[in-house]
């Protein structure tokens, strides 16, 4: 059991190493320079505060 | 109506258990298992809270999980994104349990209930409410406000940091938030560790640190002015701008990046139980001033956006006691509530708090008491299980049945000068100890602090010790005008009661500060004259007011040192075998479990007592 366990998470250890050569890092080139101004970059303006004005609702609960 | 709430699965572990409204019980996982901060899915503690509300799982309505996952985990992989080609290596080591949690999250949860009851849940419906909405609701809707401006700041939830709120009846309207990476909970943890503690553990002794660093003096100015100007920008309301160049904690498992922040300073970080120093103290109230400027503006702008009166406060950053008293002081608001469990534990309260209310709309109805019940809705023992205790240990006790005279007898014996081991009634939800897992002393005793802190909890002998006080006497002692029952505010003690300090004092060294005689309340009395009180009353804990005002009788003084009964790394007791131990494994002279008096001298026998004195001591030393 041990063995399958490690060979699983080998093999899972690969594919997100792929994963993350073929699509992560592209991702962060188009995020880096992209238009959208991603919650990392500094803002202009006085506020950091994103605006959300939103009163709970039941529906709310029920996505994960 | 029944919910079950639960946290877990990042730190602080916990269930509660509400029906009709009514919060039945809640109890942190850490007690049970012994693992301070225990993260596990908190399978103890649902178990506590069903046998306590007696019902099984399958007549639960609803279990409430206090966060999203799905978008906690897009948060992650965004980070990952961004910072990317930084965080290779965490990418891979951490992703693959994300991974299983995103798309197994509610077989899993599912599973891991099944293993606590097997029984049909095909029926229990599983809610997610935001972390910050947890939090929010943790404190608004047990609090005795109709409506309030809500302020909930804390390390990270999905992708929120802090938030502002608003409740009225059963509603509450998120105005703003801020977002991660920027999180005034990172920057003090940040510093945590720079100084040598533990993230999410060492927090509180940041906060003890602090009055010990030199206010105004140049060293403390220029390190506010480096954190100003490098690593936060504090905009004008309450919002900040983490500057990420010194952080890693948005894609690593390093909380800093710890040579740009020795170059800031220039000084080295400090290493665990390594010596403590005055400059060490001097970060540690920089960052506590910064932290306070953050919760007074964001408290500013709560009440601009809001016109409340009220405000409640939650998220481990409402565990800042001293900021809290700060922001009572500086009246923006009349009326303030802070939830005792305001860390990611209350999350499980406040999801199933929400879920009754905004998701099943029930009405709330408001009292002249917030309805936490003294944060007393952990389990309790029985008489039963202490007979148990003292036949498998052959303990010898005194039985005193009436409650009168067994305040009375330990009253004395706290006079003179003995450490009392206090167990009764159900335990305490939340970090704070309140009167019923509590360890206590005479105020008034010059050498108390010093002997609990080395002989008995063997911690570091800088941190301070808070008073339990007689409600109606809080004002004598300190200056304080309004309850505090949760231990959740600091405050100065009276003029009245401070001693002429040396001439020297503000400049001497801080380890000298501990020695000089500062009030005659030594032993609760910080460096710099302040408290963090937990008043009583008949109401909220009646054998425990009615020890303090036998205290009072013999010395005068209503009030008691109280701490929390533990040691240094371990979790509150929670049995009275974890009582026992820990009285046996320390310095304390007295243990009283209900109506059951240990004294150590007639219980000494062949226990391998006072285990870690020696290794920790010397620690101690070093610091």
């Amino acid at each position: 059991m041990e063995l399958i366990k490690s060979i699983v998470k080998f093999i899972l250890t690969i594919f997100l190493a792929i994963f993350y050569a073929i699509y992560v890092l592209p991702a962060s080139l188009f995020v880096k320079f992209g238009k959208d101004k991603f919650v990392f970059q500094k803002r202009p303006g006085g506020s950091y505060f994103i605006d959300r004005n939103h009163t709970f609702k039941p529906e709310d609960f029920e996505k994960m | 109506m029944k919910i079950l709430g639960i946290s877990g699965l990042f730190h602080d572990a916990s269930a509660a258990l509400i029906v009709n409204g009514e919060i039945i019980s809640a109890a942190q996982e850490e007690r049970f298992t012994r693992k301070k901060h225990d993260k596990d899915f908190p399978v103890n503690a649902i178990r506590h809270c069903l046998e306590i509300g007696g019902i099984t799982l399958s007549q639960v309505d609803a279990i409430a999980f206090y966060e999203k996952p799905d978008l906690k985990f897009k948060r992650l992989f965004d980070s990952y994104v961004y910072y990317a080609p930084k965080g290779f290596i965490p990418f891979l080591k951490y992703m693959p349990a994300w991974v299983t949690d995103k798309f197994f999250f509610k077989q899993r949860v599912f599973s891991l209930l099944k293993d606590i009851q097997k029984t049909d849940l095909s029926k229990v419906k599983l809610l997610f409410p935001e972390h910050h909405l947890s939090h929010a609701a943790s404190t608004f809707y047990p609090s005795t406000f109709e409506e309030a401006a809500i302020l909930t700041i804390d390390g990270v939830g999905e992708w929120a940091t802090a938030s502002i709120c608003y409740g009225k009846g059963n509603s509450i309207k998120m105005i703003k938030e801020l977002h991660f990476p920027h999180s005034l909970g990172f920057l003090y943890s940040s510093f945590t560790k720079f100084l040598g503690f533990k993230v999410n553990n060492g927090e509180y002794k940041v906060m003890g640190l602090a009055p010990y660093g030199m206010l105004n003096s140049e060293r403390v100015n220029r390190y506010v002015e480096l954190i100003k100007s490098n690593l936060v920008h504090i905009a004008d309301d309450g919002s900040i701008w983490l500057n990420q160049d010194y952080f890693r904690y948005a894609v690593a498992s390093e909380v800093i990046n710890r040579p740009d922040w020795e170059q800031l300073f220039g000084v080295p970080q400090r290493e665990q139980d390594s010596k403590l120093e005055q400059l060490h103290c001097d970060l540690a109230l920089a960052v506590q001033l910064v932290t306070e400027e953050v919760v007074l503006k964001m408290a500013k702008e709560a009440k601009r956006l809001t016109g409340s009166d009220n405000i409640c406060l939650s998220g481990g950053v409402a565990l800042n006691c001293v900021a809290n008293g700060k922001l009572l002081k500086a009246k923006i608001f009349k009326n303030m509530y802070i939830q005792p469990a305001s860390g990611d534990s209350g999350g499980s309260l406040g999801a199933a708090l929400a879920a009754h209310h905004i998701y099943y709309g029930k009405k709330r109805v408001v009292g002249k008491q917030d309805t936490m019940k003294g944060a007393y809705l952990g389990p309790e023992y029985s008489e039963a299980d202490i007979k148990k205790l003292i036949e498998k240990h052959n303990l010898v006790y005194d039985y005193v049945d009436d409650e009168h005279e067994l305040c009375n007898t330990v009253a004395e014996h706290i006079a003179s000068g003995n450490v009392i081991g206090w167990y009764q009634g159900r335990m305490e939800f939340g970090p704070r100890a309140l009167g019923n897992r509590s360890i206590l002393g005479d105020p008034t005793n010059l050498e108390m602090q010093r002997r609990i802190n080395l002989k008995i909890k063997f911690r570091e002998g800088f941190r301070p010790f808070a008073p339990s006080v007689l409600e109606e006497e809080c004002q004598e002692y300190f200056n304080l005008d309004c309850d505090s029952p949760y231990m959740l505010l600091v405050t100065d003690i009276q003029e009245n009661h401070k001693r002429p300090l040396p001439d020297d004092y503000d400049s001497m060294q801080w380890r000298a500060k501990l020695d000089v005689n500062r009030s005659d309340i030594q032993a609760i009395t910080h460096v710099n004259f302040s408290a963090r009180i937990q008043t009583v009353t008949p109401e909220s804990n009646r054998r425990y007011y009615n020890l303090i005002s036998a205290f009072k009788k013999i010395t005068g003084y209503g009030m008691l040192v109280n701490t929390s009964f533990n040691v240094r790394g371990e979790p509150i007791v929670c049995t009275p075998e974890d009582a026992y131990n820990c009285f046996m494994h320390t310095h304390m002279d007295y243990l009283v479990l209900d109506k059951y008096v240990f004294a150590k001298e007639k219980n000494k026998k062949s226990e391998n007592g006072v285990h870690n004195e020696v290794v920790l001591a010397q620690g101690d030393q070093k610091a």
